[in-house]
Protein backbone atom coordinates (compact mmCIF):
# COMPACT_ATOMS: atom_id res chain seq x y z
CA UNK A 1 0.00 0.00 0.00
CA UNK A 2 2.66 2.19 0.57
CA UNK A 3 3.94 1.40 -2.26
CA UNK A 4 1.51 2.10 -4.31
CA UNK A 5 1.53 5.78 -2.80
CA UNK A 6 4.86 6.17 -3.47
CA UNK A 7 4.02 6.08 -6.84
CA UNK A 8 1.00 7.57 -7.34
CA UNK A 9 3.29 10.24 -5.72
CA UNK A 10 5.91 10.07 -8.03
CA UNK A 11 3.02 10.80 -10.72
CA UNK A 12 1.18 13.43 -9.34
CA UNK A 13 4.74 15.21 -9.21
CA UNK A 14 5.07 14.49 -12.94
CA UNK A 15 2.11 15.59 -13.72
CA UNK A 16 3.13 18.84 -11.83
CA UNK A 17 6.04 19.41 -13.71
CA UNK A 18 4.44 18.36 -17.02
CA UNK A 19 1.70 21.30 -16.48
CA UNK A 20 4.34 23.55 -15.01
CA UNK A 21 6.55 23.02 -18.22
CA UNK A 22 3.20 23.49 -20.23
CA UNK A 23 2.49 26.93 -18.35
CA UNK A 24 6.00 28.30 -18.52
CA UNK A 25 6.76 27.25 -21.90
CA UNK A 26 5.08 30.34 -23.39
CA UNK A 27 5.91 32.92 -21.31
CA UNK A 28 9.81 32.48 -21.41
CA UNK A 29 9.80 31.89 -25.52
CA UNK A 30 10.27 35.09 -27.50
CA UNK A 31 7.21 35.92 -28.92
CA UNK A 32 3.75 34.94 -27.63
CA UNK A 33 1.06 32.83 -29.54
CA UNK A 34 -1.10 36.21 -29.01
CA UNK A 35 1.01 37.93 -31.08
CA UNK A 36 1.51 35.26 -33.50
CA UNK A 37 -2.07 34.73 -34.08
CA UNK A 38 -2.45 38.56 -34.54
CA UNK A 39 0.39 39.04 -36.98
CA UNK A 40 -1.37 36.09 -39.15
CA UNK A 41 -4.21 38.71 -39.27
CA UNK A 42 -1.95 41.19 -41.33
CA UNK A 43 -3.93 43.85 -39.43
CA UNK A 44 -7.19 42.61 -40.07
CA UNK A 45 -7.83 43.18 -36.24
CA UNK A 46 -7.90 46.18 -34.03
CA UNK A 47 -5.10 46.39 -31.54
CA UNK A 48 -8.52 45.67 -28.61
CA UNK A 49 -8.85 42.46 -30.47
CA UNK A 50 -4.47 41.54 -29.10
CA UNK A 51 -6.10 42.03 -25.62
CA UNK A 52 -8.82 39.85 -26.59
CA UNK A 53 -6.53 37.12 -27.46
CA UNK A 54 -3.67 37.94 -24.53
CA UNK A 55 -7.19 37.29 -22.59
CA UNK A 56 -8.35 33.93 -23.87
CA UNK A 57 -4.52 33.03 -23.56
CA UNK A 58 -4.51 33.54 -20.33
CA UNK A 59 -1.71 36.30 -20.67
CA UNK A 60 -2.78 38.94 -18.83
CA UNK A 61 -0.80 41.80 -17.05
CA UNK A 62 -1.72 39.70 -13.51
CA UNK A 63 1.43 38.52 -11.49
CA UNK A 64 2.81 35.66 -12.95
CA UNK A 65 1.89 33.81 -10.01
CA UNK A 66 -1.80 34.91 -10.35
CA UNK A 67 -1.73 33.51 -13.77
CA UNK A 68 -0.27 30.15 -12.82
CA UNK A 69 -3.02 29.70 -10.15
CA UNK A 70 -5.69 30.82 -13.03
CA UNK A 71 -4.30 28.07 -15.52
CA UNK A 72 -4.36 25.34 -12.88
CA UNK A 73 -7.58 26.12 -11.67
CA UNK A 74 -8.87 26.03 -15.69
CA UNK A 75 -6.81 23.24 -16.64
CA UNK A 76 -8.97 21.25 -13.27
CA UNK A 77 -12.04 21.80 -14.66
CA UNK A 78 -10.81 20.47 -17.95
CA UNK A 79 -10.81 23.66 -19.39
CA UNK A 80 -7.79 23.36 -22.06
CA UNK A 81 -8.78 26.92 -23.82
CA UNK A 82 -10.24 27.50 -27.54
CA UNK A 83 -8.48 25.30 -30.39
CA UNK A 84 -8.05 28.29 -33.37
CA UNK A 85 -7.43 25.52 -35.69
CA UNK A 86 -10.82 24.37 -34.68
CA UNK A 87 -12.50 27.64 -33.97
CA UNK A 88 -14.60 27.63 -31.89
CA UNK A 89 -14.58 24.03 -30.46
CA UNK A 90 -12.72 23.51 -26.90
CA UNK A 91 -9.75 22.20 -26.92
CA UNK A 92 -10.84 19.17 -24.92
CA UNK A 93 -13.69 18.18 -27.29
CA UNK A 94 -11.02 18.41 -30.31
CA UNK A 95 -8.31 16.12 -28.28
CA UNK A 96 -11.17 13.56 -27.26
CA UNK A 97 -11.81 12.68 -31.05
CA UNK A 98 -8.56 11.84 -31.63
CA UNK A 99 -7.34 10.01 -28.51
CA UNK A 100 -9.30 7.10 -29.13
CA UNK A 101 -7.90 5.99 -32.46
CA UNK A 102 -4.22 6.88 -30.84
CA UNK A 103 -5.01 4.70 -28.06
CA UNK A 104 -6.30 2.06 -30.36
CA UNK A 105 -3.24 2.09 -32.22
CA UNK A 106 -0.47 2.40 -29.80
CA UNK A 107 -2.24 0.17 -27.21
CA UNK A 108 -2.28 -2.72 -29.87
CA UNK A 109 1.07 -2.11 -31.09
CA UNK A 110 2.57 -2.14 -27.92
CA UNK A 111 0.24 -5.16 -26.46
CA UNK A 112 0.89 -7.17 -30.19
CA UNK A 113 4.61 -6.58 -29.92
CA UNK A 114 5.50 -7.10 -26.40
CA UNK A 115 3.64 -10.78 -26.88
CA UNK A 116 5.02 -11.65 -30.11
CA UNK A 117 8.30 -10.39 -28.97
CA UNK A 118 8.55 -12.07 -25.60
CA UNK A 119 7.44 -15.48 -27.01
CA UNK A 120 10.07 -15.05 -29.46
CA UNK A 121 12.26 -14.67 -26.76
CA UNK A 122 11.13 -17.49 -24.70
CA UNK A 123 11.77 -19.60 -28.44
CA UNK A 124 15.13 -18.52 -28.73
CA UNK A 125 16.45 -19.09 -24.98
CA UNK A 126 14.37 -22.57 -25.21
CA UNK A 127 16.02 -23.86 -27.97
CA UNK A 128 19.44 -21.93 -28.10
CA UNK A 129 21.35 -21.77 -31.02
CA UNK A 130 18.73 -22.82 -32.75
CA UNK A 131 16.53 -21.36 -35.94
CA UNK A 132 14.95 -18.50 -33.99
CA UNK A 133 17.92 -18.27 -32.26
CA UNK A 134 20.10 -17.14 -34.73
CA UNK A 135 17.69 -16.00 -37.27
CA UNK A 136 15.70 -13.24 -35.34
CA UNK A 137 17.71 -11.82 -33.00
CA UNK A 138 19.72 -9.99 -35.65
CA UNK A 139 17.06 -9.54 -38.27
CA UNK A 140 14.90 -7.80 -35.76
CA UNK A 141 17.88 -5.29 -34.96
CA UNK A 142 18.11 -4.49 -38.36
CA UNK A 143 14.29 -3.39 -38.65
CA UNK A 144 15.01 -1.50 -35.63
CA UNK A 145 17.50 0.47 -36.73
CA UNK A 146 16.09 2.03 -40.55
CA UNK A 147 14.28 5.35 -38.93
CA UNK A 148 10.68 4.32 -38.19
CA UNK A 149 9.29 6.88 -40.91
CA UNK A 150 10.95 5.13 -43.58
CA UNK A 151 10.25 1.97 -42.93
CA UNK A 152 5.98 3.15 -42.62
CA UNK A 153 6.80 4.27 -46.03
CA UNK A 154 8.19 1.56 -48.03
CA UNK A 155 5.07 -0.36 -46.22
CA UNK A 156 2.69 1.80 -47.15
CA UNK A 157 4.24 2.03 -51.04
CA UNK A 158 4.61 -1.66 -51.46
CA UNK A 159 1.53 -3.24 -49.13
CA UNK A 160 -0.74 -0.38 -49.72
CA UNK A 161 0.00 1.24 -53.09
CA UNK A 162 1.50 -1.19 -55.00
CA UNK A 163 -0.47 -4.18 -54.12
CA UNK A 164 -3.08 -2.86 -52.86
CA UNK A 165 -3.43 -5.07 -50.24
CA UNK A 166 -4.28 -2.10 -47.70
CA UNK A 167 -6.12 1.10 -47.48
CA UNK A 168 -3.59 3.96 -48.01
CA UNK A 169 -4.89 5.94 -45.12
CA UNK A 170 -7.49 7.27 -42.73
CA UNK A 171 -8.82 5.42 -39.81
CA UNK A 172 -12.06 3.83 -41.37
CA UNK A 173 -13.15 4.28 -45.46
CA UNK A 174 -16.45 6.28 -46.15
CA UNK A 175 -18.75 3.18 -47.34
CA UNK A 176 -19.23 2.17 -43.53
CA UNK A 177 -20.93 3.40 -40.74
CA UNK A 178 -19.20 3.86 -37.72
CA UNK A 179 -21.03 1.88 -34.27
CA UNK A 180 -20.87 -1.93 -33.01
CA UNK A 181 -20.85 -3.40 -36.81
CA UNK A 182 -19.57 -6.06 -37.88
CA UNK A 183 -18.50 -4.01 -41.22
CA UNK A 184 -17.14 -1.64 -39.42
CA UNK A 185 -15.01 -3.04 -37.06
CA UNK A 186 -13.48 -4.90 -40.28
CA UNK A 187 -12.89 -2.21 -41.67
CA UNK A 188 -11.31 -0.41 -38.97
CA UNK A 189 -8.73 -3.26 -38.49
CA UNK A 190 -8.45 -3.61 -42.34
CA UNK A 191 -6.92 0.26 -41.66
CA UNK A 192 -4.79 -0.21 -38.25
CA UNK A 193 -2.99 -3.21 -39.62
CA UNK A 194 -0.24 -1.39 -41.53
CA UNK A 195 0.56 1.13 -38.55
CA UNK A 196 0.01 -1.73 -36.11
CA UNK A 197 2.23 -3.87 -37.91
CA UNK A 198 5.22 -1.26 -39.09
CA UNK A 199 5.35 -0.11 -34.96
CA UNK A 200 5.33 -3.75 -34.11
CA UNK A 201 8.07 -4.78 -36.77
CA UNK A 202 10.27 -1.45 -35.56
CA UNK A 203 9.64 -2.92 -31.80
CA UNK A 204 10.07 -5.95 -31.68
CA UNK A 205 13.92 -6.63 -31.42
CA UNK A 206 13.84 -4.83 -27.96
CA UNK A 207 11.53 -7.31 -26.39
CA UNK A 208 12.94 -10.18 -28.32
CA UNK A 209 16.22 -9.35 -26.95
CA UNK A 210 15.18 -8.60 -23.35
CA UNK A 211 13.36 -11.64 -23.15
CA UNK A 212 16.06 -13.66 -24.24
CA UNK A 213 18.86 -12.67 -22.39
CA UNK A 214 16.81 -12.88 -19.20
CA UNK A 215 15.53 -16.11 -20.00
CA UNK A 216 18.69 -17.41 -21.01
CA UNK A 217 20.15 -16.42 -16.74
CA UNK A 218 16.97 -18.00 -15.85
CA UNK A 219 17.00 -21.38 -17.10
CA UNK A 220 20.79 -21.57 -15.66
CA UNK A 221 19.02 -21.46 -12.26
CA UNK A 222 19.02 -24.13 -9.71
CA UNK A 223 14.77 -24.25 -9.66
CA UNK A 224 14.82 -24.71 -13.32
CA UNK A 225 16.92 -27.74 -12.58
CA UNK A 226 14.87 -29.21 -10.09
CA UNK A 227 11.93 -28.67 -12.22
CA UNK A 228 13.74 -30.79 -15.16
CA UNK A 229 15.03 -33.33 -12.29
CA UNK A 230 11.49 -33.97 -11.38
CA UNK A 231 10.90 -34.53 -14.90
CA UNK A 232 8.27 -31.84 -15.21
CA UNK A 233 6.67 -31.80 -19.19
CA UNK A 234 9.52 -29.01 -21.33
CA UNK A 235 6.55 -26.66 -21.77
CA UNK A 236 5.80 -26.84 -18.26
CA UNK A 237 9.06 -25.60 -17.40
CA UNK A 238 9.45 -23.38 -20.29
CA UNK A 239 6.69 -21.49 -19.71
CA UNK A 240 5.15 -21.68 -15.42
CA UNK A 241 8.70 -21.81 -14.43
CA UNK A 242 10.98 -19.80 -16.60
CA UNK A 243 8.84 -17.49 -18.70
CA UNK A 244 6.89 -16.47 -15.68
CA UNK A 245 10.17 -15.08 -13.36
CA UNK A 246 11.94 -13.83 -16.91
CA UNK A 247 9.17 -12.07 -17.68
CA UNK A 248 9.64 -9.32 -14.93
CA UNK A 249 12.37 -6.94 -16.64
CA UNK A 250 10.08 -7.09 -19.29
CA UNK A 251 6.98 -6.00 -17.53
CA UNK A 252 8.92 -3.25 -16.08
CA UNK A 253 10.10 -2.11 -19.68
CA UNK A 254 6.50 -1.98 -20.75
CA UNK A 255 5.87 1.29 -18.89
CA UNK A 256 8.41 3.16 -20.58
CA UNK A 257 7.75 1.27 -24.25
CA UNK A 258 3.53 2.72 -23.87
CA UNK A 259 5.28 6.19 -23.40
CA UNK A 260 7.76 5.90 -26.25
CA UNK A 261 5.04 4.31 -28.65
CA UNK A 262 2.73 6.75 -28.13
CA UNK A 263 5.18 9.47 -28.45
CA UNK A 264 6.30 7.55 -31.98
CA UNK A 265 2.82 7.46 -33.00
CA UNK A 266 2.77 11.18 -33.70
CA UNK A 267 5.10 9.89 -36.97
CA UNK A 268 3.15 6.58 -37.43
CA UNK A 269 -0.55 8.47 -37.64
CA UNK A 270 1.26 11.19 -39.90
CA UNK A 271 2.51 8.85 -42.32
CA UNK A 272 -1.02 6.72 -42.29
CA UNK A 273 -2.95 9.74 -42.29
CA UNK A 274 -4.53 8.33 -39.54
CA UNK A 275 -6.59 11.17 -37.13
CA UNK A 276 -5.10 10.57 -33.85
CA UNK A 277 -3.05 13.16 -32.06
CA UNK A 278 0.01 13.06 -33.85
CA UNK A 279 -2.23 14.21 -36.65
CA UNK A 280 -3.80 16.76 -34.88
CA UNK A 281 -0.55 18.10 -33.38
CA UNK A 282 0.67 18.40 -36.84
CA UNK A 283 -2.43 20.42 -37.38
CA UNK A 284 -1.63 22.49 -34.54
CA UNK A 285 1.79 23.30 -35.06
CA UNK A 286 1.08 24.13 -38.51
CA UNK A 287 -1.55 26.76 -37.92
CA UNK A 288 0.41 28.07 -34.71
CA UNK A 289 -2.58 26.63 -32.50
CA UNK A 290 -0.34 26.66 -29.29
CA UNK A 291 -3.28 25.75 -27.00
CA UNK A 292 -4.56 22.70 -28.37
CA UNK A 293 -0.93 21.80 -28.77
CA UNK A 294 -0.37 22.19 -25.41
CA UNK A 295 -3.34 20.42 -24.68
CA UNK A 296 -2.39 17.00 -26.65
CA UNK A 297 1.19 17.40 -24.88
CA UNK A 298 -0.48 17.36 -21.67
CA UNK A 299 -3.11 14.34 -22.38
CA UNK A 300 0.01 12.53 -23.94
CA UNK A 301 1.42 13.29 -20.63
CA UNK A 302 -1.10 11.76 -18.51
CA UNK A 303 -1.69 9.04 -20.68
CA UNK A 304 1.61 8.02 -20.31
CA UNK A 305 1.66 8.42 -16.56
CA UNK A 306 -1.52 6.45 -16.16
CA UNK A 307 -0.39 3.58 -18.04
CA UNK A 308 2.88 3.78 -16.15
CA UNK A 309 1.41 3.27 -13.26
CA UNK A 310 -1.03 0.47 -14.05
CA UNK A 311 2.45 -1.22 -15.12
CA UNK A 312 3.56 -0.45 -11.45
CA UNK A 313 0.22 -2.18 -10.16
CA UNK A 314 1.32 -5.32 -12.90
CA UNK A 315 4.30 -5.61 -11.83
CA UNK A 316 3.88 -5.80 -7.88
CA UNK A 317 1.06 -8.23 -8.61
CA UNK A 318 3.02 -10.46 -10.71
CA UNK A 319 6.29 -9.87 -8.11
CA UNK A 320 5.73 -11.05 -4.65
CA UNK A 321 9.61 -9.26 -3.50
CA UNK A 322 8.10 -5.78 -4.26
CA UNK A 323 4.87 -6.44 -1.64
CA UNK A 324 7.09 -8.33 0.74
CA UNK A 325 9.90 -5.23 0.84
CA UNK A 326 7.59 -2.88 1.07
CA UNK A 327 4.64 -4.05 3.41
CA UNK B 1 50.71 17.68 -19.48
CA UNK B 2 54.06 16.70 -21.09
CA UNK B 3 54.72 13.93 -19.01
CA UNK B 4 50.66 12.51 -20.05
CA UNK B 5 51.68 13.18 -23.42
CA UNK B 6 53.33 9.64 -24.12
CA UNK B 7 50.40 7.93 -22.25
CA UNK B 8 48.02 9.48 -25.19
CA UNK B 9 50.05 8.61 -27.87
CA UNK B 10 50.66 4.80 -26.70
CA UNK B 11 46.42 4.69 -25.68
CA UNK B 12 46.24 5.70 -29.48
CA UNK B 13 48.37 3.23 -31.26
CA UNK B 14 47.07 0.54 -29.12
CA UNK B 15 43.54 1.61 -30.28
CA UNK B 16 44.64 1.29 -34.35
CA UNK B 17 46.55 -2.18 -33.36
CA UNK B 18 42.66 -2.93 -31.89
CA UNK B 19 40.97 -1.79 -34.53
CA UNK B 20 43.30 -3.46 -37.22
CA UNK B 21 42.98 -6.87 -35.68
CA UNK B 22 39.13 -7.10 -35.05
CA UNK B 23 37.24 -7.63 -37.98
CA UNK B 24 33.92 -5.70 -37.27
CA UNK B 25 35.98 -2.70 -35.43
CA UNK B 26 37.52 -2.43 -38.65
CA UNK B 27 34.54 -2.32 -40.43
CA UNK B 28 32.46 -0.17 -38.07
CA UNK B 29 35.31 2.67 -38.19
CA UNK B 30 35.42 2.82 -41.91
CA UNK B 31 31.95 3.00 -41.84
CA UNK B 32 32.31 6.27 -39.62
CA UNK B 33 35.29 7.61 -41.40
CA UNK B 34 33.63 7.12 -44.68
CA UNK B 35 30.44 9.49 -43.48
CA UNK B 36 33.12 11.72 -42.02
CA UNK B 37 34.74 12.44 -44.94
CA UNK B 38 31.88 12.80 -47.09
CA UNK B 39 30.59 15.35 -44.80
CA UNK B 40 33.63 17.00 -44.83
CA UNK B 41 34.57 16.92 -48.20
CA UNK B 42 31.37 16.10 -49.78
CA UNK B 43 29.50 19.44 -50.18
CA UNK B 44 33.03 21.01 -52.31
CA UNK B 45 32.09 18.64 -55.37
CA UNK B 46 28.20 18.14 -55.41
CA UNK B 47 27.17 22.17 -55.90
CA UNK B 48 24.04 24.22 -54.31
CA UNK B 49 21.64 21.23 -52.54
CA UNK B 50 18.59 23.94 -53.32
CA UNK B 51 19.44 24.61 -56.46
CA UNK B 52 16.61 24.15 -59.47
CA UNK B 53 18.94 21.95 -61.31
CA UNK B 54 16.28 19.83 -63.90
CA UNK B 55 13.22 18.39 -64.42
CA UNK B 56 11.37 17.26 -61.04
CA UNK B 57 10.81 13.52 -59.96
CA UNK B 58 13.54 12.41 -62.49
CA UNK B 59 15.02 8.97 -61.90
CA UNK B 60 19.09 8.37 -61.62
CA UNK B 61 20.61 9.58 -64.26
CA UNK B 62 24.25 10.43 -65.48
CA UNK B 63 23.83 13.99 -64.24
CA UNK B 64 21.98 12.83 -61.55
CA UNK B 65 23.05 9.68 -59.82
CA UNK B 66 20.14 10.06 -57.41
CA UNK B 67 17.49 11.78 -59.84
CA UNK B 68 15.65 14.50 -58.91
CA UNK B 69 13.62 16.10 -55.86
CA UNK B 70 9.79 17.31 -56.60
CA UNK B 71 11.23 20.73 -57.48
CA UNK B 72 13.85 19.67 -59.13
CA UNK B 73 16.83 19.72 -57.24
CA UNK B 74 19.64 17.17 -57.23
CA UNK B 75 19.23 14.51 -54.68
CA UNK B 76 23.06 13.53 -54.24
CA UNK B 77 23.59 17.02 -53.52
CA UNK B 78 21.17 17.29 -50.87
CA UNK B 79 22.21 13.85 -49.35
CA UNK B 80 25.64 15.01 -48.94
CA UNK B 81 25.15 18.46 -47.27
CA UNK B 82 22.60 16.93 -45.15
CA UNK B 83 25.07 13.98 -43.94
CA UNK B 84 26.97 17.51 -42.62
CA UNK B 85 24.41 18.70 -40.08
CA UNK B 86 23.54 15.07 -39.09
CA UNK B 87 26.88 13.92 -38.42
CA UNK B 88 27.15 17.56 -36.92
CA UNK B 89 23.93 17.60 -34.52
CA UNK B 90 24.55 13.54 -33.73
CA UNK B 91 27.90 13.81 -32.64
CA UNK B 92 27.38 17.37 -30.46
CA UNK B 93 23.94 16.06 -29.27
CA UNK B 94 25.33 12.54 -28.26
CA UNK B 95 28.41 13.91 -26.27
CA UNK B 96 25.95 16.73 -24.71
CA UNK B 97 23.56 14.23 -23.43
CA UNK B 98 26.13 11.93 -22.01
CA UNK B 99 27.98 15.36 -20.36
CA UNK B 100 24.97 16.36 -18.87
CA UNK B 101 23.82 13.12 -17.97
CA UNK B 102 27.01 12.58 -16.67
CA UNK B 103 27.12 15.81 -14.01
CA UNK B 104 23.70 14.76 -12.95
CA UNK B 105 24.00 11.15 -12.60
CA UNK B 106 27.56 10.78 -11.30
CA UNK B 107 26.85 13.62 -8.64
CA UNK B 108 23.49 12.03 -7.28
CA UNK B 109 25.55 8.57 -7.05
CA UNK B 110 29.09 10.13 -5.33
CA UNK B 111 26.88 12.76 -2.90
CA UNK B 112 24.14 11.04 -2.40
CA UNK B 113 21.17 11.69 0.54
CA UNK B 114 19.22 14.57 -0.13
CA UNK B 115 20.84 15.92 -3.36
CA UNK B 116 20.57 12.18 -4.48
CA UNK B 117 16.25 11.93 -4.22
CA UNK B 118 16.33 15.43 -5.85
CA UNK B 119 18.49 14.90 -8.87
CA UNK B 120 16.94 11.38 -9.19
CA UNK B 121 13.37 12.53 -9.40
CA UNK B 122 14.08 14.78 -11.55
CA UNK B 123 15.69 12.21 -14.38
CA UNK B 124 12.52 9.99 -13.24
CA UNK B 125 10.06 12.68 -13.94
CA UNK B 126 12.06 13.78 -17.16
CA UNK B 127 12.10 9.53 -18.21
CA UNK B 128 8.51 9.43 -17.74
CA UNK B 129 7.15 12.39 -19.76
CA UNK B 130 7.52 11.33 -23.31
CA UNK B 131 10.13 13.32 -25.13
CA UNK B 132 8.67 13.31 -28.95
CA UNK B 133 5.85 15.35 -28.03
CA UNK B 134 7.99 17.69 -25.42
CA UNK B 135 10.37 18.14 -27.90
CA UNK B 136 7.86 19.45 -30.85
CA UNK B 137 6.24 21.50 -28.48
CA UNK B 138 9.80 23.25 -27.63
CA UNK B 139 10.58 23.30 -30.97
CA UNK B 140 7.41 24.95 -32.12
CA UNK B 141 8.31 28.44 -29.79
CA UNK B 142 11.73 28.55 -30.84
CA UNK B 143 12.86 29.99 -34.05
CA UNK B 144 13.78 26.48 -36.30
CA UNK B 145 17.24 25.65 -36.54
CA UNK B 146 20.03 23.05 -36.07
CA UNK B 147 20.40 25.15 -32.72
CA UNK B 148 16.94 24.90 -31.65
CA UNK B 149 17.47 20.80 -32.61
CA UNK B 150 20.17 20.27 -30.81
CA UNK B 151 18.48 22.09 -27.54
CA UNK B 152 15.52 20.20 -27.60
CA UNK B 153 17.22 16.69 -28.28
CA UNK B 154 19.73 17.54 -25.17
CA UNK B 155 16.45 18.47 -23.11
CA UNK B 156 14.32 15.40 -24.46
CA UNK B 157 17.27 12.54 -24.44
CA UNK B 158 19.84 13.05 -21.15
CA UNK B 159 17.85 11.67 -18.35
CA UNK B 160 19.09 7.85 -19.41
CA UNK B 161 21.87 8.49 -19.43
CA UNK B 162 22.28 10.46 -15.86
CA UNK B 163 20.14 7.19 -14.47
CA UNK B 164 22.20 4.50 -15.80
CA UNK B 165 25.46 6.71 -14.79
CA UNK B 166 24.01 7.67 -10.97
CA UNK B 167 23.51 3.28 -10.79
CA UNK B 168 27.12 2.55 -11.57
CA UNK B 169 28.32 5.28 -9.37
CA UNK B 170 27.01 3.66 -6.70
CA UNK B 171 28.17 0.19 -7.51
CA UNK B 172 31.56 1.99 -7.84
CA UNK B 173 31.71 3.97 -4.63
CA UNK B 174 31.64 1.41 -1.99
CA UNK B 175 34.74 -0.50 -4.05
CA UNK B 176 37.60 -0.69 -1.78
CA UNK B 177 39.71 1.71 -4.11
CA UNK B 178 37.31 4.47 -3.20
CA UNK B 179 37.21 3.72 0.20
CA UNK B 180 41.26 3.97 -0.17
CA UNK B 181 40.87 7.32 -1.75
CA UNK B 182 38.85 8.37 0.85
CA UNK B 183 41.28 7.71 3.48
CA UNK B 184 44.38 9.00 1.63
CA UNK B 185 42.35 12.43 2.20
CA UNK B 186 41.55 13.46 -1.53
CA UNK B 187 38.72 16.07 -2.91
CA UNK B 188 35.78 14.46 -4.11
CA UNK B 189 35.97 16.33 -7.12
CA UNK B 190 39.98 14.11 -7.30
CA UNK B 191 38.15 10.93 -6.49
CA UNK B 192 35.13 11.00 -9.18
CA UNK B 193 37.31 12.15 -12.11
CA UNK B 194 40.38 10.15 -11.79
CA UNK B 195 38.96 7.72 -9.60
CA UNK B 196 35.69 6.24 -10.77
CA UNK B 197 34.91 8.00 -13.93
CA UNK B 198 37.91 6.12 -15.90
CA UNK B 199 36.79 3.30 -14.19
CA UNK B 200 33.00 3.91 -16.12
CA UNK B 201 35.06 4.82 -19.65
CA UNK B 202 33.63 1.91 -21.66
CA UNK B 203 30.27 2.72 -20.21
CA UNK B 204 30.68 6.45 -20.85
CA UNK B 205 31.97 5.77 -24.64
CA UNK B 206 29.04 3.00 -25.33
CA UNK B 207 26.71 5.67 -23.90
CA UNK B 208 28.31 8.54 -26.47
CA UNK B 209 27.67 5.89 -29.16
CA UNK B 210 23.88 5.48 -28.10
CA UNK B 211 23.53 9.29 -27.78
CA UNK B 212 24.67 10.28 -31.52
CA UNK B 213 22.50 7.06 -32.60
CA UNK B 214 19.22 8.45 -30.52
CA UNK B 215 20.34 11.97 -31.62
CA UNK B 216 20.67 11.00 -35.44
CA UNK B 217 17.01 9.21 -35.26
CA UNK B 218 15.55 11.97 -33.11
CA UNK B 219 16.57 14.43 -35.49
CA UNK B 220 15.32 12.92 -38.80
CA UNK B 221 12.26 11.75 -37.32
CA UNK B 222 11.88 15.64 -36.27
CA UNK B 223 12.63 16.89 -39.63
CA UNK B 224 10.51 14.61 -41.43
CA UNK B 225 7.40 16.27 -39.02
CA UNK B 226 9.02 19.65 -39.77
CA UNK B 227 8.77 19.05 -43.45
CA UNK B 228 5.17 17.22 -42.67
CA UNK B 229 4.09 20.74 -40.30
CA UNK B 230 5.98 23.36 -42.35
CA UNK B 231 5.59 26.66 -41.14
CA UNK B 232 5.72 29.85 -43.35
Amino acid sequence: MRYILKRLGFYALAGWVALTLNFFLPRLMPGDPATALFARFRGMLGPEALDALRETFGLTDAPLIMQYFTYLGHVFRGDLGVSVAYFPSPVLDVIAGGLVWTILLAGTAVIVSFAIGSLLGVAAAWWRFGRIDTLMPPLSALLGAFPYFWLAMVALYVFGFTLGWFPLGHAYGDGVTPGFNVAFVVDVARHAALPVGTVVVATIGGWLLTMRNTMVSVLGTDYVNLARAKGLSPSRIALRYAARNALLPSVTGFGMALGFVLGGSLLTEIVFSYPGQGYLLVQAVRSQDYQLMQGIFLIITLAVLGANFLVDLISLWLDPRIREATS
Amino acid sequence: MSARTPGAIAGISAWADAVRHDKRAAFGAGVVLFFVLLAAFGPLFVGDPNELVGVPLQPPSAAHWLGTTGQGQDVLAQLVVGTRTSLLIGFSVGLTVVFVGALIGVTAGYVGGRVDGILSLLFNVFLVIPGLPLAIVIAAYLPSGPLTLGLVLVIAGWAWNARVLRAQTLAHRNRDFVAAAVVAGESGWRIVTSEILPNMTSLIVSQVIGGTVYAIGAQVGLEFLDWATYRP
